[in-house]
């Protein structure tokens, strides 16, 4: 089980280092940051704190953004019910403004409930087709997300109220989920981007997800 | 190449990491039953059960067969008997009997004159799950028939008393599966008391919806987030990942039940409660007035100031009904005040038969 824990965080590690973003600033070689703050249903009310950093490594021909954020429940605003997400954005295929990106990002999160308390860890990708314009973007995308693990504690008035038995300690097959939707963004003055998303979510069998029938993000940039 | 150093370094974390380290952690699965959620009679030796109607249901008897039957129907669709065997202020009822530090708990308690049995309906509670399309509201009256049936023949078989009757108890959406099973077979039920049915007809549907708020009006309660955020940590395409989940939203999503949220169970149904039994059900009183039996609607004080007209529009759907209020509690009174309701089913069920 350590060599999960482990594993994990060294992608983390990783991930932070290298990879990417989630905006459209890798579109922009003349900038090098941007942070940003997103909010909206996705799929509880949050909001989210991010940082992206455009990277030019030499063996690697595009830009690549990575990104760091921590996105908090805004009703529930605690490191208890937080996500921290690393990953990087990069093109895979462009003709002039049509652009085919992808963003693969991994995440790690907590939830804390009447329930239980539970840490997960997952990885996304997300595939993007659009048209990208320097002050403008439009696409299409497709998400999957896979939890991998999680470690579940049950509380007192779970074991009193439902299942005595409940059994504590780290969980595989917590599934995963789909979500298909468009986003498009706009800058302003140079520097400051606007960025919306929706996205209607299922579960990785395409069954309902059972929370938010689609999740909507609206998220705002400052690039420097 | 400085990047190219940083990716090196941190496989090499990772790597001298993992051999460093032991892996002698146990990694559970979350679809195997018994983990997260109780297993059911099909995983379980340990729990009571009948086998009828070509399936297993999580079932339990109280008292001396000798005296008269009482079913009692529990709520959801989905939910268990739990609540109606344990109650507040005491533990909560074991799901194994020889557990249990208390044996009267609840509506149990009226065994010292019935025979009472208890049943966790298809699919609900500790019986076996069922997947989406498999269960159905006809199914669900077959099954109370045949429960009734096997009771009534265990008691001649071993008493040699002949009855062709029982009565009813019915909670929330157990009260739709009564009428709907008395409005099929009326002269099998002798009385019936219910503690604030689900709808009986569209008419009582419609109301009870139109009285209702809407989840969605409930953004930004604490219930409701802990229900969205969990769909973050896990998906509900399994059965014990969405009983596990569905639970998160139990006795505290409709405000207006005035639902107390200690009550117990043991396991949700999720995709027995999905199944939309109550709306397949909206008209089940057609022949209600062949019933010669009489109907007793409890209601608790909070839930009827939330829905004053309901208890009208149901008890008009039977020929002959009376009203009690319980004083402050809601739609989980039976759990909360279940001496009290304990007297007044006992003291309706003796005034019928002394009446008849």
């Amino acid at each position: 089980m350590k060599k999960m824990i482990i594993l994990m965080i060294s992608l983390l590690i990783i991930g932070s280092m290298r990879l990417t973003a989630q905006s459209v600033i890798f579109n922009d070689n003349t900038i090098r940051n941007s942070i940003y703050m997103r909010t909206g249903i996705e799929p509880a009310s949050m909001i989210a704190f991010g940082y992206q950093r455009n990277l030019n490594p030499k063996f690697i021909k595009p830009t690549i953004t990575t990104f760091a954020e921590w996105n908090f429940s805004a009703f529930r605003f605690s490191p208890k019910n937080s996500e921290v997400k690393v990953g990087g954005v990069a093109p895979l295929l462009q003709k002039n403004s049509f652009k085919i990106v992808n963003n693969l990002n991994l995440s790690a999160g907590s939830v804390s409930t009447t329930h239980f308390e539970s840490k997960k860890f997952a990885v996304a990708d997300e595939v993007a087709l659009g048209f990208y314009k320097p002050k403008w973007f439009f696409a299409l995308t497709a998400e999957y997300e896979k939890i991998y693990l999680n470690h579940i504690e049950h509380t007192d008035f779970y074991r009193e109220n439902y299942y005595e038995d409940a059994v504590d300690g780290w969980y595989k097959g917590a599934g995963g989920m789909f979500q298909f939707g468009l986003e498009t963004g706009r800058t302003f003055f140079e520097k400051y981007d606007v960025h919306v998303e929706l996205k209607v979510p299922f579960t990785e069998r395409f069954n309902s997800y059972g929370g938010s029938p689609a999740h909507l993000n609206l998220a705002i940039g400052y690039r420097f | 190449m400085k990047t190219f150093k940083q990716i090196f370094t941190a496989v090499l974390l990772i790597l001298t990491s993992i051999a460093f380290f032991g892996c002698d952690e146990e990694v559970y699965d979350m679809d195997e039953p018994g983990n997260l959620v109780p297993e059911t009679v099909a995983e379980d030796p340990l729990l009571p059960r009948i086998e009828i109607n070509g399936t297993i249901f999580h079932a339990e008897t109280f008292g001396d067969i000798n005296n008269p039957v009482i079913i009692f129907l529990h709520g959801g669709p989905g939910s268990d008997y739990r609540a109606m065997i344990s109650q507040i202020g005491v533990e909560n009822a074991s799901r194994y009997p020889d557990e249990r530090t208390i044996t009267n708990g609840g509506l149990s308690q009226l065994q010292d004159e019935y025979f009472c049995v208890f049943y966790d309906q298809r699919g609900a509670g500790l019986s076996p799950r069922y997947d989406k399309g498999e269960v159905n509201f006809d199914l669900y009256v077959e099954d109370l028939d045949a429960i009734i049936d096997y009771y009534l023949n265990k008691k001649s078989r071993e008493t040699g008393i002949q009855e062709n009757q029982v009565y009813l108890f019915a909670w929330s959406y157990g009260g739709t599966l009564a009428t709907g099973y008395i409005n099929k077979h009326p002269e099998k039920v002798k009385d019936i008391a219910m503690y604030e049915p689900g709808p009986l007809t569209k008419e009582a549907y419609d109301y009870f919806i139109e009285h209702t708020t809407s989840p969605l009006t409930q953004i930004g309660k604490d219930w409701l987030e802990q229900y969205l955020l969990s769909h973050d940590h896990l998906t509900s395409d399994a059965h014990a990942r969405a009983d596990y989940q569905m639970l998160l939203g139990a006795f505290r999503s409709n405000p207006q039940f005035h639902e107390n949220i200690n009550c117990p169970l043991w396991r949700m149904g999720t995709l027995v409660s999905n199944e939309d039994l109550e709306k397949q059900n909206r008209d089940n009183t057609s022949n209600l007035s062949a019933f010669t039996g009489k109907m007793l609607f409890i209601s608790g004080e909070l839930t009827r100031k939330e829905y004053p007209g309901y208890k009208d529009i149901q008890m008009s759907c039977f020929p002959e009904s009376e009203f009690i209020e319980v004083a402050g509690v809601g739609h989980t009174g039976p759990w909360e005040k279940p001496d009290e309701i304990a007297t007044d089913i006992r003291n309706f069920f003796e005034h019928q038969s002394l009446n008849n």
